[in-house]
């Protein structure tokens, strides 16, 4: 017995690993990279309410951006409490498969024991890889972790590689298209609501549930500006 | 001297989640204990948005298993291969079809089971064999006299929320089975059956062991009576501590 008189060693809550991916290529460059960083600071507060709301589950926050290359620009797992955004600025190619290899490499360090949950990688681009993406996704999907986690493509303008996009999300559902700032704010704001679902897991099967509701995914307003 | 039996407890508890969540119990329990025997089956029905049912399913399975074990207890050991794993199949789709339609719930063809997807574990203890069953995630422990706690049918664990089940078309291809010979020469033993939000709740997996031993200290040095009497609580508070799951467990003692 424990000092607090329950069976067992040490308890604690499962952790969930949130990864935004974001594009900082040149084509980013103005209303979109400021959306983008308005939009994923304004998902802050519902994440800390969903952390809250949880505590069996502790809510870990990393980012990469890539360009001409991939870096982490929030290296550490930061618990969602202490969580802050720090702006990206836009300049350079698409490097996409190298921010994947980043992702792959961060996940290839996790246990696979079942206490974790799957993680969320949120992808956000506006246009076409430059570089080897279909490694980067294969170095991705050759994880444990990396397959099952739960995969969301933000696509930004009318440039997107639509297919490359739904190679990572391997469901075409999960593929969302932001054809303005609007719809961009919207859908990152649901992307960052599906650590409650994910954070409260019902088991789906391997006959294929899935934790992800997609009829609660927004869809545009008839006041949404058309275009970027 | 009072000659030395098979006992069976167990509990289940609403996870903390589903208690926020508002949605029924997924876990189920079933305990049948007679002269020189004793039946405990636990189950955790599915939850997700594609299993409505699956807390009707975990408790379909418990009865249904439990019920079948003590029926074939005299000639459960001979059970090796794989005609029990197909029978526990074949009459869990059966009981689901029939409970599909006294609800008179929406017909389809095919027949969805995993609306009640469910795994399942049980453990038959007779007088001179142990059996174990189990399909899915969920831990069966033994604790031996010494007070060491050692995994029965345990696989390695894959990562993420996907299990087997019931429900899977061949489910029978996944269940697991095990027979331990068992004489009262053994001295005290303890098995211990949970579904995962148990284990789950643990910082990592010697955190469990652990929890194995201390059942079985408890159970020597307090008796069953005084852990029958807690178990709701410390179930309730490991879940609240940490997977935040349903959580059914079930002990047997020699």
């Amino acid at each position: 017995m424990s000092e607090r008189n329950l069976p067992g060693g040490e308890m604690s809550s499962r952790i969930l690993d949130f990864f935004w991916i974001a594009d900082c290529s040149g084509s980013m460059n103005g209303e979109k990279i400021q959306t983008l960083n308005y939009a994923i600071r304004q998902t802050i507060p519902d994440m800390r309410k969903e952390a809250d709301d949880n505590p069996n589950a502790s809510i870990m926050v990393r980012a990469i951006k890539f360009s001409d290359g991939a870096a982490w620009h929030i290296p550490t797992a930061t618990d969602i409490e202490n969580f802050n955004w720090v702006d990206l600025t836009a300049g350079g190619v698409t490097a996409m498969g190298m921010a994947l290899e980043l992702v792959a490499g961060e996940l290839k360090q996790f246990p696979t024991d079942t206490k974790r949950l799957p993680p969320v990688l949120v992808l956000l681009t506006d246009g076409q890889p430059t570089d080897d993406f279909k490694k980067g996704l294969e170095e991705l999907l050759a994880t444990p972790w990396g397959k099952k986690a739960v995969r969301i493509a933000i696509a930004i303008g009318k440039d997107v590689d639509l297919d490359v996009l739904e190679q990572f999300a391997g469901n075409k559902e999960l593929v969302l298209e932001a054809k303005n700032p609007q719809l961009l704010v919207k859908f990152i704001k649901w992307a960052s609501t599906v650590v409650k679902n994910v954070s409260a897991p019902s088991v789906g099967d391997t006959a294929g549930g899935s934790a992800i509701d997609v009829n609660t995914i927004p869809t545009a307003s008839a006041d949404d500006d058309d275009i970027w | 001297m009072v000659k030395k039996s098979w006992k069976a407890i167990g509990n289940v508890v609403d996870g903390a989640i589903h208690i926020r969540n508002e949605k029924p119990c997924q876990d189920a329990l079933y305990l049948h204990t007679g002269k020189d025997f004793a039946i405990a089956c636990v189950a955790d029905g599915h939850g997700s948005s594609s299993c409505p049912h699956s807390d009707e399913g975990a408790q379909t399975a418990v009865k249904l298993v439990g019920k079948l074990l003590y029926e074939m207890l005299p000639n459960l050991a001979d059970h090796k291969d794989i005609r029990l794993p197909k029978l526990i199949e074949a009459k869990w789709k059966e009981e689901i079809k029939k409970l599909h339609a006294d609800r008179e719930r929406e017909e389809f063809d095919p027949f969805p089971y995993i609306q009640y997807g469910t795994t399942l574990l049980a453990v038959a203890a007779a007088k001179d064999f142990i059996f174990a069953l189990q399909i899915g995630d969920g831990n069966i422990l033994m604790i031996d006299k010494g007070g060491n706690a050692r995994p029965i049918l345990a696989v390695e664990e894959s990562v993420g929320e996907d299990t087997e089940s019931l429900c899977l078309t061949d489910a029978w291809m996944y269940v697991r089975t095990q027979i331990i010979p068992w004489n009262a020469d053994n001295g005290e033993t303890m098995f211990l059956l949970s579904t995962d939000g148990y284990a789950k709740s643990f910082a990592d997996s010697s955190g469990f062991l652990k929890a194995g031993t201390d059942f079985y200290k408890l159970w020597q040095e307090e008796g069953l009576d005084f852990i029958k009497e807690n178990l709701p609580d410390w179930l309730r508070k490991s879940s609240d501590k940490g997977s935040g799951d349903d959580i059914a467990m079930a002990l047997i003692t020699f």
